[in-house]
């Protein structure tokens, strides 16, 4: 996939999620100015593992603006093509890759917690 | 305690209606909120019924992607307090935000979401669950929603203390009110309970009634012989609470007043409701408004419709009123809006304080068949009118032990 078509694969995540004009999105937009804060990135990170098969790690990555976005994906996408075959897509991707959620003593850099953890009961 | 708290706002959403007068009409006609459920895995409950919700979200204003942070019961929390301040008058106007609170009781918080990630994580094996999971999860998101959105810099205390999280939650409220800590307060309840996870818990402690014949809607059955347990219901409602004193001076509409409230424990069985224990509470709440039992003019019964409470009940308040607890109408209005658990004490409050606005007494509904041990006036299923109450007794006695009790009075 090129990185025009997985820029717009994030647009229309996006568009979908943050009812944002598809003309906003170009690849200099900063995800500040879109609107997009730290949980929103979160969340943003967890579409994306979806819509593109792929494990976004919990380490922090520098992601100003949509173009940073998209290269990210892409350089996680080239990657993990190698591992696909081999790993399950799903089994362990940590979705909060952590972009410095705002508050909280625990981060949530790892939803996909162990199958004993209970965050409620 | 030296000021005289008035209640100036009611929002609230449940199966009866989504405002205030939708709930008094709708209990005043005795219409029961009570249902058939029929969501995707009804058929895996044993003859579900509850009394379900039907709320228009975009109401919220809230744009989308934070919306989608909000569990089904911060929805209903953030409906409720929105209703409660526009009816007020401004209640927030000129006050200073770090002198206004947010008390909310809720018992199971935000089931829902928690009931989605385990269906993730188990049921299909993943190990993907959705990412706000613990913000929509935690037992504060609901009041954290409340105080953040209205911008209340007081204290934001969640009560989690069962069935009467919300009776918790507006005593708490009003004893900060009223002994000058706080100028303002939304204080009351929420609950979104009808996952299916905590249906099941709820069956698997066999206290739910079932359909009972062929009209779901009268599964519910307080104080009646052939009552069968409880109905789980969602929703929930706020109060506004502020001084008496300020509200006069705005000029805003005095609903009623708080005047009293006590919390008790019974300290004795986690499930088991004692005579001596639900009397303790009432006392304890009718000393706090320092009057006689003789006073009290109505009853909002906790009144679930399960053998043990509603008999329970009943001899509890002949211990505190003696003969005077025959000519008190006693409403069960969980018999139409199910139970809110932990919301349930802030719709019954809201029951209480507008029934006695319009002068009547609330219906016990589907009360057929007397009971021996329940031979009280439980105003059974008809409204009745011209009733003048100016003081009444809201309570609800909590599995755990944790009792509470209201006493409120008319606006008028």
């Amino acid at each position: 996939m090129t990185m025009t078509s997985t820029l717009d694969t994030l647009r229309a995540l996006l568009v979908k999620d943050h009812a944002l004009e598809p003309e906003r999105l170009t690849p200099d937009a900063t995800l500040a100015d879109l609107g997009i804060d730290s949980l929103a990135t979160i969340e943003m990170l967890w579409n994306i593992e979806t819509a593109f098969g792929i494990d976004v790690p919990t380490e922090p990555a520098p992601l100003t603006t949509l173009g940073d976005v998209a290269d990210y994906v892409d350089q996680l996408r080239a990657e993990q093509s190698g591992e696909s075959a081999s790993s399950d897509a799903d089994s362990d991707a940590d979705s909060g890759a952590d972009s410095g959620a705002d508050s909280g003593a625990g981060t949530p850099a790892s939803p996909a917690a162990s199958p004993d953890s209970t965050p409620a009961s | 305690m030296n000021r005289r708290v008035a209640v100036t706002g009611i929002g609230t959403v449940s199966s009866l209606g989504n405002d205030a007068e939708a709930l008094i009409t709708a209990a005043r006609a005795g219409r029961s909120g009570v249902r058939r459920l029929d969501t995707a895995f009804a058929h895996r409950l044993n003859d579900p019924v509850a009394a379900t919700a039907d709320v228009d979200d975009e109401a919220l204003g809230m744009p989308p992607a934070k919306l989608r942070m909000l569990d089904r019961v911060s929805r209903f929390a953030l409906h409720s307090a929105n209703q409660a301040l526009a009816s007020s008058s401004d209640a927030l106007a000129g006050l200073d935000p770090a002198r206004a609170g947010t008390f909310l009781g809720t018992g199971v918080a935000g089931t829902q979401s928690i009931d989605d990630s385990y269906r993730t994580l188990y049921e299909q094996g993943s190990d993907r669950i959705a990412p706000f999971t613990v913000l929509m999860g935690m037992h504060n998101a609901a009041a954290s929603w409340i105080g953040g959105e209205h911008g209340l810099e007081g204290p934001q205390l969640t009560y989690s203390t069962a069935c009467s999280s919300a009776t918790v939650a507006i005593g708490e409220a009003w004893r900060r009110v009223a002994g000058g800590e706080l100028e303002l307060a939304l204080a009351g309840g929420a609950e979104a309970p009808l996952s299916y996870g905590s249906l099941q818990a709820w069956a698997a402690l066999r206290t739910l009634a079932g359909t009972q014949g062929d009209d779901p809607s009268a599964a519910c059955r307080p104080f009646s012989k052939d009552r069968s347990g409880m109905v789980l219901g969602e929703g929930a409602a706020v109060l506004v609470l502020e001084p008496l004193e300020r509200a006069v001076a705005r000029g805003a509409t005095v609903l009623g007043e708080v005047i009293g409230y006590a919390a008790t424990n019974e300290a004795g069985h986690i499930t088991r409701p004692t005579v001596d224990g639900q009397a303790a509470a009432m006392r304890a709440a009718l000393g706090s408004a320092d009057i006689d039992a003789g006073q009290i003019e109505a009853i909002n019964a906790h009144g679930t419709g399960t053998r043990a409470n509603d008999a329970t009940e009943t001899a509890a308040i002949r211990q505190v009123f003696g003969a005077h607890a025959e000519s008190i109408p006693i409403s069960a209005t969980k018999s139409m809006h199910g139970h809110l658990l932990g919301a349930a004490g802030a719709i019954e409050a809201a029951l209480a304080l507008l029934a006695m606005r319009e002068r009547i007494a609330l219906p016990t509904r589907h009360l057929n068949q007397p009971d021996p041990v329940c031979d009280l006036d439980y105003v059974p299923n008809a409204v009745r009118e011209g009733i003048s109450a100016r003081t009444t007794l809201s309570s609800s006695f909590a599995f755990g032990g944790s009792n509470a009790v209201l006493v409120l009075r008319a606006g008028r």
